[in-house]
């Protein structure tokens, strides 16, 4: 059975073109764990981070390259189109900031391993976002997760492992689900391909479950709604970088697949039965996930249910299944990205190894000790609340109006009615910032730290100014069938 | 070598996976969930297998074997993670990692 | 015959390995478990995957936990197991539940039947030549032609597994708790410091 068929399958250099962003991100780490064999011990957190940095600002210049090149690579299993490019794109630059906020690591955590360990899992999520058959997408997932399971146990503090440990029971259990909802698919429909899913046999149950174990497992990933009850959790025990990582990266990967699936692998004819759950879990996350973040009292956990009404709305105008839900989706991917991690950023830089610039009470009266990094946070929480003159606005009135034009008014007025509550829920902590301070209040926390954040806060800032003045939103992005 | 029908694997397959979930669930001991997270992942494979035959496609197969490789990885990252959290500690019992209650 | 008595085989083995008093009858049970279902792999003409689940599955994967149960159990004075959410079922209701579930299961899937493909039989494929349906030459060739991809994205799971658990478990001697006099002091200023916030608004 050494077909011709199989021999079709010759494999040329345009389809390693193709791969080359995560070819040069995966090398990359390889080349961070030698240097770090080679150099002293003080050089290690700065060649590792200097490194992981080239190694993704170089892709990031094969994706600017291969936007404009759609290439169906591996007869079709990896597909390189302006779709995927974008969520590369912004997979690289959320793990680029990500890497900026390595120091927070504790001092006995070998840096290398963890900027390594971060590349793999950004390859993995790229490699999601491209993925045309099911066999790229479990192994995307499982790299990104398994990488993922290793960095959140990685801090002395036992809550960490603790949070890493349940992260790693609950998450592999959805990874079976997914999985399991894969095989019926395969099953279905004798291929492993995309494209196949398009024509299941018609009248067919089982198509049926099989798409919903694969949306449950979805759901799991993305934290939304009845799902959701790892993420603050996982958020808040996690090392801050892994945080910030988990925070914009996963979810990319993820509504990439998510995407993919609705866009180009939905019958029309099952399209309503399909859409629904869709429509139903954006709502109660945009909802449950700002009403949850009332309450908090630690902005990393405030910070994983903001994540998950903001995925919410993404996901809202994904419900649609409209070319200009996704092209705004898209764009308000990239505003989530900048303002969270805007808002990580600002969290680094008040932080010290034991990983207390995260509480609350870390915050009051910041505005008189440190004016520029409370007028930073204040910008981001504003953002986030989608108030102008911010790209949060911008992103918000172009995804409201993606979800009037696909016909849904009533997820319309839910998107208006959780951005309400979500603007309670940050006016809180900038009240608590610029409160007037009487009394020194205490915090090991707030030393002079190294100046990677505030090149991260730099460009976050210029970039939810910016985008939000000139929405520049990509154009190119449906995607590739084959 | 007789094979029988392909409804009676996909519902072997379907009660094992049920028993894995349970598993999972029901049980606190971090060891046995992983096993169950292990016994799902098989209940898959037997599906695999199956639909591969019926297919007459070896995609099946390689995702299969696909499948076994990351088992491994997965049991490896989580053996490493249950030793460092519960190293010090006698007990291995979930109920006990009460710093992160949900 | 031969397809009931594995059903039963494995049913009852995963029965096991969910509801053992100790992780090592669970083991013992999920190796029972797996060496069956390499013998279904056999009978579904699947050769090289049975053979892989031998080796993996049983070989390496079961060793592990054995090993991590002898790390886990020495050096403490016994292994305990915690309390369980599973309830204590005398086994004719065990029994009855299973059966419960596999009519349910069976019954359902019965209802598919028509909507699945139907199984080749042996006679059509070309058991026996080295091309054959399941052989390790078919594999082989596809594993390393149409299938490249995914057996390339391999290479880089196993290494995430090492390195993880390398940095996750290589620096044991730094095992220790955190600094609970440090961390009491700075919640106690705080609390001091809010309280005296309160006190002056």
């Amino acid at each position: 059975m050494i077909t011709a068929a199989a021999l079709q399958h010759a494999i040329t250099a345009a389809d390693w073109e193709a791969l080359r962003p995560i070819i040069w991100i995966a090398g990359g780490a390889l080349a961070v764990l030698l240097f770090d064999l080679c150099l002293p011990r003080g050089a290690h957190r700065i060649s590792s981070v200097l490194l992981g940095v080239t190694s993704l600002v170089w892709a990031g210049g094969f994706l600017v390259r291969n936007y404009h090149t759609p290439y169906a690579a591996f007869g079709g299993a990896f597909l390189s189109d302006g779709f995927s490019v974008v969520f590369q794109g912004a997979i690289v630059l959320a793990t680029l900031l990500s890497l900026l906020f390595v120091y927070t690591f504790e001092e006995r955590i070998s840096s290398a391993g963890a900027v390594a360990l971060l590349l793999w899992a950004a390859s993995g999520a790229m490699l999601m976002t491209g993925a045309g058959n099911l066999l790229i997408l479990f192994l995307g997932l499982e790299l990104l997760s398994l990488a993922l399971y290793a960095l959140c146990g990685m801090a002395s503090r036992r809550a960490a492992r603790e949070a890493a440990l349940k992260y790693l029971l609950l998450s592999s259990m959805a990874s079976a689900v997914m999985l399991y909802g894969m095989v019926l698919l395969f099953g279905v429909t004798g291929s492993v391909n995309f494209s196949a899913f398009l024509a299941p046999p018609p009248g067919n149950p089982l198509y049926l479950v099989a798409l919903g174990l694969f949306y449950v497992g979805v759901a799991f990933k993305l934290g939304l709604v009845p799902f959701h009850i790892w993420m603050p959790d996982v958020f808040e025990g996690a090392p801050l970088p892994v945080t910030a990582f988990m925070s914009v990266a996963t979810k990319a990967g993820m509504l990439a697949v998510l995407a993919r699936i609705i866009y180009v692998a939905t019958p029309a004819g099952l399209a309503n039965k399909v859409l629904l759950p869709i429509w139903v879990v954006a709502a109660l996350s945009m909802i449950i996930g700002n009403l949850a973040a009332l309450s908090q009292s630690n902005l990393k956990r405030l910070l994983a249910y903001s994540g998950i009404g903001q995925i919410g709305y993404i996901v809202a105008a994904f419900a649609g299944a409209t070319a200009l839900g996704l092209r705004y989706a898209l764009f308000y991917l990239l505003a989530y990205l900048f303002m969270t991690l805007g808002a990580f950023a600002v969290i680094a830089a008040l932080s010290d190894q034991a990983d207390e610039g995260a509480r609350l009470v870390s915050y009051a009266g910041l505005a008189h000790r440190r004016p520029m990094l409370a007028a930073a946070m204040s910008f981001f929480l504003i953002g986030l609340a989608g108030l102008p003159p911010t790209v949060g606005f911008m992103g918000k009135l172009l995804l409201l109006s993606s979800v009037l034009n696909a016909g849904y008014i009533s997820l319309a007025v839910l998107l208006i009615v959780g951005t309400a509550i979500s603007i309670y829920a940050y006016a809180k902590i900038i009240r608590v910032m610029y409160a007037p301070m009487r009394h020194e209040v205490v915090a090991g926390a707030m030393s002079a730290t190294w100046p990677l954040p505030w090149i991260a806060i730099a460009i976050c800032s210029v970039a939810v100014l910016g985008l939000g003045l000139y929405p520049l939103v990509p154009s190119a992005v449906l995607p590739l069938v084959k | 070598m007789a094979v029988g029908e392909l409804s009676n694997y996909v519902t072997l397959s379907a009660v094992l996976f049920f028993l894995g979930v349970a598993g999972v669930i029901l049980r606190r001991n971090p060891l046995v969930m992983l096993m169950g997270v292990e016994l799902m992942l098989n209940a898959s494979n037997l599906a695999l297998v199956a639909f591969s035959r019926a297919w007459g496609s070896m995609v099946g197969h390689i995702f299969a074997f696909l499948v076994i490789t990351v088992a491994a990885a997965e049991a490896a990252i989580g053996l490493a993670i249950i030793v460092v959290v519960f190293h010090r500690s006698a007990r291995v019992d979930v109920d006990d990692v009460t710093i992160l209650k949900g | 015959m031969l397809f009931w008595f594995l059903a039963v085989a494995l049913i009852a083995s995963a029965v096991a390995v969910v509801t053992a008093a100790k992780p090592v009858y669970s083991v013992i049970a999920l190796l029972a478990h797996f060496v069956t279902l390499a013998v279904v792999y056999v009978s579904l003409s699947a050769e090289f995957l049975a053979v892989t689940q031998i080796l993996v599955y049983s070989g390496a994967i079961l060793i592990l936990f054995l090993f991590v149960i002898a790390l886990l159990s020495s050096g403490v004075d016994s292994f305990e197991v915690g309390p369980d959410r599973l309830p204590k079922l005398p086994m004719p209701a065990l029994f009855a539940l299973v059966i419960t579930l596999v009519a349910i299961v069976f019954s359902a899937a019965h209802a598919f039947a028509h909507v699945l493909p139907v199984i080749t039989p042996t006679s059509q494929l070309a058991v026996g030549s080295a091309a054959a349906f399941g052989s390790v030459a078919t594999f082989g060739a596809m594993l390393f032609t149409s299938q490249l991809l995914p057996f390339e994205i391999t290479a880089l799971i196993l290494m995430v597994a090492v390195i993880g658990v390398v940095v996750l478990a290589g620096d044991h001697a730094t095992l220790t708790p955190p600094d609970h006099e440090r961390l009491r002091a700075i919640r106690r200023r705080e609390r001091e410091a809010i309280l005296r916030e309160g006190e002056a608004s």
